[in-house]
């Protein structure tokens, strides 16, 4: 009874300190984004916010915004930078999202289910592809792109985040494939082609896996920084992430770049919220059975 | 109503030849086994007939037709694969409903003919699970009736029970057969289980090393054995062998083994090879005996162990040889591990082979 008692209090702790560790600097970013500018510059700061409103969500939108008291918050000069930034990260996310599963499906799927001649060299390809740290080829991307005429358009930022995506989706995606059951005799018998067993058989089957591999494209392009930085900061096509950064610069921000924090979180959260849901519906369940 | 016939057939993957030239022909509505250890070029040869392979030489014919170059599809084959497998996101009405993709039915007909199969097999009250919410036994009659509901021409199952546990493999063989027997269709049956073969098969083909080493009805197959070989393979417990020269001495055979000398019954005499290269004497463990040693032949051992089965024991005799044999006894007889003993066995039940697989 003790034990059981002792092990119940165990658990419960490591899940405490598990989830305090993960949510507390959300918590943290949101309750700065609430504060009045004078609790924000407060030492020690508050641990709840004395006076919590919803003035920085407003300013970053370009809205200003008076509280109880009759205190007014101007709108934020880089409200335009803002929703830009947003519309980007969205048009440059989903894109790569859509592209990188067209393109690692059937990769993945060859190299799961066939051989053939090469096929060692082109996986060992890969994964060295995976294994380079992206930051080693950023200075000659950006050289590229200068001649190219890539750099400041939203059009070079998909290609540079599909160079991380398409090798490491396809990395992920090959042993999943291969343990799917060999249904391709059964295909066959049933009368679909090669690419009508992809398309008809193998995709439908694979919905989990495939679900999995746009997650983590989404999320990589939606908090793609670094690259972002170099190639489109200040023009146009900036993200969000990069626009968000603003507010550490010049006239530092804490409220308004909190507030900004949590809209870039809310999008990638929903994605990752809902295709877990729809993972966990279809199970990732033993593939023969 | 289809005659299958192999004309020739040959399979070369690289430069391992997985099936040597093969002749085979079977009747209409015959129920075939290919029976063979993993590796004997059993699948391979099932996967010609669906169309999976090409030969590398040779020809495949249903009804005398050449069905060789084309696809499994249109073959007018259905297929129960290892496991039974069928399409892990689909229900099972909606994997019985792929059978028929081609069939060009009307909806009335597809429903019809869906509905007969699946009462047939007794699955209508399957049919919205998907195939992780069945049970072995379920799945295995879910994949038949998918195989059935297209009214194919040749029935082709590649060890569909090999994943399931042996008392539902039982009763499954039976239906298996009975089906069969109903329905007429020729059907081509691959297995690694003698059981298997010899229950259900009206041919068993037995091929070993890419090649078929005998062909025949299980009767045949297990009494008249061809090779050591196809002899070994068929009977539980497995053929005892004595490995020797072959000899001659006081007008009678004998194999001169290890340890000991065997004189050969007469009968066995047209079974000969040439004198002096090595032969095979096998007995099966019942035409075995242990006795006092007075019987000629005569084969001294000491008693190994004993297993018992109910009905009967089986003695196993390491003997002077080093070899083991085993030995059915009646489930009283009193004999102990360590015990000195001479096995003695029926001459007309004996069997010699020249050769432990055919000449090629």
């Amino acid at each position: 009874m003790a034990r059981r008692l002792w092990r119940c209090a165990g658990n419960s702790f490591s899940v405490t300190v598990a989830v305090v560790w993960t949510l507390l600097p959300i918590y943290w970013t949101l309750k700065t984004a609430l504060f009045a500018p004078v609790e924000a510059v407060a030492f020690p700061a508050p641990i709840l916010p004395l006076h919590p409103h919803l003035a920085a969500f407003f300013n970053i939108f370009g809205f200003g915004f008076t509280d109880a008291n009759g205190t007014y918050f101007m709108p934020a000069g880089q409200a335009p930078q803002v929703i830009n930034g947003l519309v980007n990260s969205l048009i440059v996310a989903t894109a790569v999202t859509v592209i990188t599963l067209v393109i690692v499906v059937p990769l993945a799927y060859a190299f799961g289910r066939f051989s053939f001649r090469g096929k060692t060299a082109l996986l060992m390809a890969i994964l060295f592809s995976v294994a380079v740290p992206p930051v080693s080829t950023l200075i000659p991307f950006y050289i590229l792109f200068i001649q190219l005429g890539l750099t400041g358009t939203r059009f070079g930022l998909v290609i540079v985040n599909l160079t991380v995506t398409v090798p490491f989706v396809t990395w992920m995606l090959i042993g999943y494939f291969r343990n799917l059951p060999p249904v391709e005799r059964l295909a066959q018998i049933d009368g679909f082609s090669r690419l009508g067993t992809l398309l008809r058989v193998v995709i439908p089957m694979a919905r989990s896996g495939i679900a999995v591999a746009a997650v983590v494209s989404f999320l990589f392009a939606w908090n793609e920084f670094v690259f972002a930085t170099q190639l489109v900061n200040g023009t146009d096509a900036a993200t969000l992430p990069t626009a968000v950064s603003g507010f550490l610069f010049l006239q530092p921000q804490p409220g308004l770049l909190s507030a900004s924090l949590w809209i870039s979180i809310v999008p990638a959260a929903l994605v990752a919220y809902y295709l877990q849901r729809h993972i966990a519906s279809l199970g990732m369940v033993d593939a023969i059975h | 109503m289809t005659t299958i016939r192999l004309e020739g057939l040959r399979k070369v993957f690289g430069s391992e030849t997985a099936v040597e030239n093969t002749n085979l022909e079977f009747e209409s509505g015959k129920f075939v086994v290919f029976l063979g250890p993993s590796g004997c070029g059993k699948t391979t040869t099932l996967n010609m007939i669906a169309g999976f392979e090409t030969p590398t030489e040779g020809q495949v014919r249903f009804d005398g037709r050449s069905v060789t170059d084309l696809p499994p599809h249109a073959r007018n084959v259905a297929m129960v694969f290892q496991s039974a497998l069928l399409y892990p996101h689909l229900t099972a009405l909606a994997n019985i409903q792929m059978s028929l993709r081609h069939a060009g039915l009307s909806a009335d007909e597809t429903k019809a003919r869906i509905s007969s199969a699946t009462q047939f097999l007794k699955v209508d009250h399957l049919l919205a699970k998907k195939p992780s919410a069945l049970s072995g036994g379920e799945r295995q009659r879910v994949a038949l009736a998918k195989a059935i509901v297209r009214q194919p021409s040749v029935f082709l199952m590649d060890e569909p029970f090999s994943a399931l546990d042996a008392a539902l493999r039982n009763s499954l063989r039976a239906e298996l057969v009975h089906l069969q027997k109903t329905l007429g269709v020729t059907t081509v049956f691959v297995t690694h289980d003698q059981i298997e073969a010899m229950t259900m098969g009206d041919v068993i083909v037995v091929m070993n090393k890419g090649r078929v080493e005998q062909v025949g009805s299980p009767d045949q197959i297990y009494s008249r054995p061809n090779t050591r070989f196809v002899a070994g393979f068929i009977g539980s417990p497995a053929m005892n062998f004595v490995e020797g020269v072959l000899g001659e001495g006081a007008g009678a055979l004998q194999l001169q083994a290890k340890n000991s000398c065997v004189a050969l019954p007469e009968r066995l005499r047209d079974r000969a090879g040439e004198r002096g290269t090595t032969h095979w004497l096998g007995v099966r463990p019942q035409h075995m005996r242990i006795s006092d040693g007075a019987a000629a032949p005569s084969i001294p051992g000491e008693v190994w162990a004993v297993e018992r089965h109910g009905k009967e024991n089986v003695v196993i005799v390491q003997t002077v040889d080093g070899g083991t044999m085993r030995v059915l006894t009646a489930p009283d007889a009193t004999i102990s591990v360590g015990e000195k003993v001479a096995l003695t066995f029926d001459p007309e039940r004996a069997y010699l082979f020249s050769h432990e697989y055919p000449e090629s």
